[in-house]
């Protein structure tokens, strides 16, 4: 083999390992993404604070006493006031997230099995608690509650537990299968809305049957003595819809329906369709994915803790650790790697911190503003204005909507509505007017239809999450590309 | 063989060489004004970096990001002329630097450093240059002022080399026309007037 063919092909197998480390790095960070929630907030608290902690050691003072002082200050005066906000915004959050989220019914599944040698006759039996005329259990299958089972057959049977009060009440019923031709029978224990606090049920002497969560008698086999069937009940969306001002709507909208008869059909229902948008709106993937990192990271021994440890280790070795890693790349590119970390840097931390100042100003004045007026869950939608007004375009209607689905569904009065509105106004003039100016001067340079493009597209990628990072993570891949492109020409010009 | 020059930095070892970097850094005219914290501080900002004999340090053409300071080995500066063959400018040893206009803006270097022999630089970069500045104001001032009087001082003796050959240039062109009988030669001609002549480093 001729040395240049030998060396070309060194350089191919060189350039297909990178590509293999580096996909095997990615899948890596993929697979352990649910540690990484204390990290990332670890790293995006150093990364703020990290000038800060420079211009002290530029002083003179010692980068870690620089460091422990910014920790004293930061999270020791504020630590307590920030747990017990933070408390209680993972419980709004987590309240208003379930809220939105709440399915209206829960199917589960029991297993009829006949271990014995005799065919056997029963029916099924459903009784709700007494005093409790509205039953939120049913059977969907079988359909007729008397039957047969022939020996070694197996049948399942569908309950659905689909609760009509919209106060979560704890719901019990009892699932009886009496065996036709005797006196004995098989109890299994229904429950729903937390009717179980983790043990048994109150006043039961007891679990029946033999093996844990089975019952045995006759022959026949049940799966289950107990089914919880969890959180279920009418969502904010169907109480919307279902509520005085809807009801207020629908004349006019009846008035204006033979007019836009043609594009929505014959048989279009306002209602239901409310209802079938707004679940699409606050998709699990959106609402609930968010609730679930904000969980993962808010819970209070991770924030107090785990955090803080990590940033302080980011704050005094960071340097160091950038060093290191770009230490590893080969001379031939470490000028430009080295150039490169630095257009992101400079693009990256005005428009993060930029942001930040932002996301507070405008969390407090909506926080503040929202209590004034009485709505619930203020603190939780405050800080979901603050956050969302990240997002450009999109992020104020998020705070508007959320806020007066929010006032609809607890109080239902349309002055609330009206209340919301004119505070989020106010905030939107404010944030306008004195911040955006000071935040501009330090964003990302993109065409407003490339933001809304990339916004779109990150929304679609992951939800809220997308959004949010879409704009500062497309100004790395364009200063990233243009540095890369004027480097590689550079050195082709040889 | 020589290390293979794409991966031979992964597994350079780590010398301990503080104090005698310490000394080659005050003997930079860039860092004259530094006191010891100062160039103790500095060390923890420069990037090492280890070379194989004829590998490129900068190469002519591309986009400037520092200067390098020779901790060990020897650097040749090659310059490609117009027949496309490289002109060696300056030969440089240990506590010799090279490419401080890269400090200033990102212009295409005007030549290339080649290693000679194994060496060792330690690299002083524009990013890291800004972040001393914004960290501590007063020391990257003193850095800047350095650099500035550097880069003065070699336009000074750049102009005046190209005062010397206007005039050589215009000497030349004077003789050559009174052999053929022509009228002297105006003023202006022969090179053009800007003084901005790319220096070697």
């Amino acid at each position: 083999m001729s040395p240049e063919r030998t060396s070309l092909l060194g350089k191919q197998v060189k350039i297909v390992l990178g590509i293999v480390v580096v996909a095997g790095i990615v899948w890596f960070f993929f697979a352990i993404r649910g540690i990484l929630a204390p990290f990332a907030l670890a790293f995006v608290l150093a990364y703020i604070t990290s000038p800060l902690v420079d211009q002290m050691e530029g002083r003179g003072l010692n980068r870690t006493l620089s460091i422990l002082l910014i920790f004293l200050v930061a999270f020791g005066l504020l630590g307590i006031g920030a747990f017990e906000a933070g408390g209680r915004v993972t419980k709004e959050i987590t309240g208003l997230s379930k809220e939105m989220l709440r399915k209206e019914s829960v199917n589960r599944e029991l297993l009829l099995t006949n271990a014995g040698e005799q065919e056997v006759a029963f029916q099924l039996v459903l009784s709700g608690e007494p005093g409790k005329p509205q039953q939120p259990f049913s059977i969907l299958s079988p359909a007729e509650l008397k039957g047969a089972i022939a020996p070694g057959e197996k049948r399942g049977i569908q309950l659905r537990f689909s609760p009509k009060d919209s106060s979560l009440a704890p719901a019990a019923a009892s699932l009886s299968l009496r065996f036709l031709g005797r006196t004995s029978s098989l109890e299994v224990e229904l429950g729903g809305n937390g009717r179980w606090d983790g043990g048994k049920k109150e006043g039961s002497s007891g679990w029946e049957g033999g093996g844990e969560g089975e019952l045995k008698k006759n022959g026949i086999v049940l799966s289950a003595n107990r089914i919880d069937f969890g959180l279920a009940g009418p969502s904010i969306i169907s109480r919307i819809s279902e509520s005085k001002i809807f009801q207020e709507i629908q004349p006019y909208f009846q008035k204006v329906q033979p007019l836009i008869q043609p594009l929505l059909g014959e048989n279009f229902d306002l209602g239901g369709f409310l209802r079938t948008q707004g679940r699409n709106l606050f998709d699990i993937r959106v609402l609930g994915g968010t609730s679930e990192v904000l969980g993962g990271v808010f819970s209070g021994l991770t924030f107090v803790v785990l955090v803080p440890f990590i940033s302080f280790f980011f704050l005094k070795e960071g340097h160091r650790i950038t060093r290191n890693l770009i230490e590893l790349v080969p001379n031939a590119y470490f000028e430009l790697c080295l150039n490169l970390l630095h257009q992101i840097n400079g693009q990256i931390g005005g428009y993060i911190r930029g942001q930040l100042l932002a996301t507070s100003v405008v969390a407090s004045l909506s926080i503040t503003g929202l209590y004034i007026i009485g709505l619930e869950y203020y603190w939780g939608i405050g800080l979901l204005a603050g956050f969302a007004n990240m997002i450009p375009f999109l992020g104020p209607l998020i705070g508007i909507i959320s806020a007066s689905i929010v006032a609809l569904a607890t109080v239902g009065e349309m002055g609330l509505v009206g209340k919301v509105v004119v505070v989020f106004l106010i905030v939107q003039v404010a944030d306008n007017i004195l911040v955006q100016p000071a935040v501009l001067a330090k964003s990302v340079e993109m065409h407003p239809l490339v933001v809304l493009f990339v916004v779109m597209v990150g929304s679609q990628l992951m939800g809220i999450v997308g959004m949010l990072i879409a704009v500062p993570l497309t100004g790395i891949l364009k200063v990233s590309t243009q540095t890369i492109y004027q480097g590689v020409k550079g050195y082709r010009a040889q | 063989m020589g290390l293979d020059p794409f991966w031979s930095n992964l597994f350079r070892r780590r010398d301990e060489e503080g104090d005698s970097l310490l000394k080659i850094l005050s003997g930079v005219p860039l860092f004259g004004d530094l006191n010891r914290w100062e160039l103790r501080k500095l060390q923890g900002i420069l990037h090492r970096r280890s070379m194989v004999p004829s590998e490129a340090i900068i190469r002519e053409g591309e986009r400037g990001v520092g200067m390098y300071i020779i901790l060990s080995g020897e650097v040749q500066i090659v310059q490609k002329g117009e027949d496309g063959s490289s002109q060696l400018l300056a030969t440089l040893g240990v506590g010799d630097f090279f490419g401080e206009q890269a400090l200033l803006d990102d212009s295409p270097r005007t030549a290339s450093a080649l290693a000679v022999e194994p060496c060792k630089v330690v690299g002083f970069f524009r990013p890291d240059l800004l972040d001393l500045i914004e960290s501590n104001p007063r020391m990257g001032l003193k850095v800047v002022m350095h650099l500035s009087q550097m880069i003065s001082v070699r336009l000074r003796h750049t102009n005046r080399l190209l005062k010397e050959t206007r005039i050589r240039v215009r000497e030349n062109e004077s003789n050559s026309s009174q052999e053929r009988g022509e009228p002297g030669v105006e003023e202006g001609t022969g090179l053009g007037a800007d003084p901005l002549v790319e220096d070697a480093s």
